[in-house]
């Protein structure tokens, strides 16, 4: 190695234009490294992994806790909801001055819960205001024109308006009088001016459902795999009945057209094996079978387990 | 940053000193002069970026032999693979294979893990102790590597003393 040497590259010309870059490094200025984000990125992602668990956590309460809120339309809950606010106003003491104001006491603070949830009495008296033939006797105060049945007696029947008069259609209101110191029967309603709504309630069902297979149409069905060329091969599928205390049912032999099931497909890929038990009379009594589907070779390619049958 | 000394050398001065030895780490790990000239840049870059404390400029040298070999493996592994051949052969860097003393061809060809220590060796004139300081590793490592070195960098000039 002594004869030898690497002066090619211990000698090696250094072009002038690398020098001259090394050399105006000094001049360029050294610029403050910007901020970069990525340094944290440990701290970033859980900080957003964090923020994202909350979110989605708030999301899904709301979202799980919508049955929480009583449906408005729901009379059953808004009148447990009103009993829930009368009997708090009930529980609020009462001085002896405040006992003739209780009832407007208790409207102003109700109303603004029934202008969320309107309850039975505001109903009735929007009802009432658009429907004036609704109980005009119980709803009308005593000093308004409009006499109540107990008045009547006493009113001359003079001055009771023509019933030929009554008859014609008039544009005016029938509860203004012509002369207000006549009274005006009240017309009773010929038909019930509104239906009230029913609560809606979950139809229960009267009689439990039978769960019970119908016995005619009861079929077994399998999956034995996805290859829709088992349709058409000649690959048989035999199915054993086996009952609750693991006896064979029917034919001892295991590859009788008794046993033979036969394919099917019920999506576009799986082959499924059918067996109709009821085909050869095997259901006998109630009980517990399990159906084991199984090809020529005796090799079990299925089974589908405690199917209770009745004959 | 022109109070900065670098083991008592201003930046000029340890570049004028010592760009020959950097320049020819670089050309003998990478053939090809746009990239060699890159890693001679980031290698100064480096040492005015960082300012580390040198002990002496023998630790200096050190220094910056041990950044150029890890800049020429950097740029070795990153961008070789995407650099297309005519560029590379454009760029490549030429060692004559008319003067038979010189094997600078023989060592490039070199496994790298060899090269190294081949050249510090005969080249900087390091011992093993201190190729062992420079590369990281063990002395007695060193002193396997430069002897295999050795074995196969005759194989490949054709020396019949293998």
């Amino acid at each position: 190695m002594s004869e030898k040497n690497f002066n090619s590259i211990s000698k090696f010309e250094v072009p002038q234009e690398w020098l001259d870059s090394v050399l105006s490094i000094p001049s360029t200025e050294k610029s403050n490294p910007p901020v970069v984000l990525f340094k944290f990125n440990k701290i970033l992602a859980a900080v957003a992994s964090f923020v994202l668990v909350v979110s989605l956590s708030v999301f899904l309460f709301f979202m799980m806790n919508d049955d929480a809120v009583p449906p408005v339309a729901n009379t059953e809950s808004t009148a447990s909801l009103n009993g829930t606010l009368d009997a708090t106003n009930e529980k609020e003491p009462t001085k002896a001055g405040e006992t003739s104001n209780s009832d407007e006491t208790q409207s102003t603070q109700s109303s603004a819960f029934e202008t969320v949830f309107p309850t039975d009495k505001s109903e009735e008296t929007a009802l009432e205001s658009q429907k004036p033939t609704k109980k005009p006797a119980d709803s009308k105060p005593s000093n308004s024109t409009k006499p109540n049945e107990t008045q009547k007696p006493s009113k001359p029947p003079s001055t009771q308006p023509d019933p030929t008069e009554a008859s014609e259609p008039t544009d005016e209101d029938p509860w203004t009088p012509s002369n207000p110191t006549d009274p005006i029967e009240p017309i009773e309603p010929t038909e019930k001016p509104w239906e009230p709504i029913e609560p809606w309630e979950p139809i229960e069902p009267t009689a439990t459902p039978t769960v019970k297979p119908t016995v005619n149409n009861y079929n077994v069905y399998v999956h034995v795999g996805f290859n829709e060329s088992l349709l058409t091969s000649n690959k048989k599928v035999y199915c054993k009945v086996v009952d609750s205390s693991g006896r064979l049912v029917g034919d001892t032999n295991l590859y009788s057209s008794e046993h033979l099931a036969s394919y099917s497909i019920i999506s576009n890929t799986r082959v499924y094996a059918k067996y109709y038990p009821y085909q050869h009379n095997l259901i006998k009594k109630a009980d517990t079978y399990s159906f084991y589907f199984y090809n020529s070779k005796g090799e079990i390619v299925a089974r589908s387990l405690n199917h209770y049958l009745e004959p | 940053m022109a109070d900065v000394l670098y083991a008592g050398l201003e930046f000029e001065q340890v570049v004028q000193k010592y760009f020959q030895t950097i320049a020819s780490v670089c050309v003998m790990h990478i053939q090809n002069h746009a990239d060699a000239q890159d890693c001679f840049q980031n290698t100064f870059l480096k040492l005015y970026q960082k300012s580390p404390d040198f002990n002496d400029e023998n630790h200096l040298k050190a220094w910056l032999i041990r950044v150029a070999i890890n800049e020429c493996n950097n740029c070795r592994r990153t961008y070789n693979r995407t650099v297309p051949l005519s560029q590379v052969e454009n760029n490549a860097i030429n060692f004559p294979t008319d003067d038979e003393s010189d094997i600078s061809w023989a060592l490039v060809k070199l496994d790298p893990k060899y090269r190294d220590v081949v050249y510090l060796k005969y080249c900087e004139q390091y011992n093993s102790n201190e190729i062992a300081k420079i590369i990281g590793k063990n002395p007695n490592t060193v002193r396997t590597l430069l002897k295999r070195g050795i074995e196969k960098l005759k194989s490949i000039y054709g020396g019949d003393d293998v």
